[in-house]
């Protein structure tokens, strides 16, 4: 958790992060939901692409796994008496 | 001379859109026009308002994530070649056009309005005020 959470200060962004594990196709998948902050978006959905793939693959560097990040609304991960719920595992094995 | 423009992002999902009209619609918000942009799970809705600061006021307060952007207004005569001319005009200026899209003018029937979101407005306006095209206003937006 440490390791995303450095990916996303390193890129200039301190969000909100959720991650939501799931298995497609006997093959897990690891999606990063991470909040839009206002220094995350510009009017350019280019640009905002460009920012998406470089925190994927700051998480490639770091964590060795390629991570899909996906950019939610401000407030779309829920808190649990204040703190975030970082991981969703939607595995049925 | 330029518009002021909001840039609110959204996901890309069914019923977004419609929570953010939603919302404008609660607080009597006009716009006069509005155009999409999508990335597989986001999107970009630009809006021209007719009040800014009530717009911004609400967006804030819903928690949406915007900026506002410099824009360019231009009447174009509603008749073949009307764009063209204007493009042109932008070009030969060395001004690029990043996004374009109409705009809903209530009095005129002669004119399209378009909104060209460009790198320089300062050039683009000096460059269309050099061929005899105004831009459109704040104050005038409000008349049209």
């Amino acid at each position: 958790m440490v390791g995303i959470e450095a990916v996303l200060i390193n890129a200039g962004y301190p969000a909100n992060y959720q991650i939501i594990i799931d298995r497609v196709r006997n093959t897990d998948t690891f999606d990063v939901q991470v909040e839009m902050t206002p220094n995350m978006f510009t009017d350019n959905v280019g640009e905002i692409a460009k920012r998406q793939q470089a925190l994927e693959a700051g998480l490639r560097a770091m964590l060795g796994i390629s991570a899909k990040v996906v950019l939610v609304a401000p407030k779309t991960i829920a808190r649990s008496e204040g703190k975030a719920v970082r991981v969703i595992d939607k595995r049925k094995i | 001379m330029s518009l002021n423009q909001i840039s609110v992002f959204l996901e890309n999902k069914p019923g977004r859109l419609q929570a953010l009209t939603d919302i404008l619609a609660r607080k009597d918000i006009n716009m006069r026009a509005l155009s999409l942009a999508e990335a597989s799970d986001f999107g970009i809705v630009r809006i021209i308002a007719d009040d800014l600061d009530a717009a911004s006021a609400i967006l804030k307060e819903e928690g949406y994530i915007y900026t506002i952007t410099q824009v360019v207004g231009v009447a174009i005569p509603d008749e073949p070649g009307g764009l063209n001319n204007v493009l042109k005009v932008l070009s030969d200026g060395g001004v690029n056009v990043e996004y374009m899209y109409a705009f809903l003018a209530r009095k005129s029937t002669e004119h399209a309005y378009m909104i060209f979101h460009v790198q320089d407005v300062e050039k683009a306006t000096a460059a269309l005020a050099e061929k005899g095209i105004a831009c459109v206003g704040q104050e005038e937006l409000a008349e049209l």
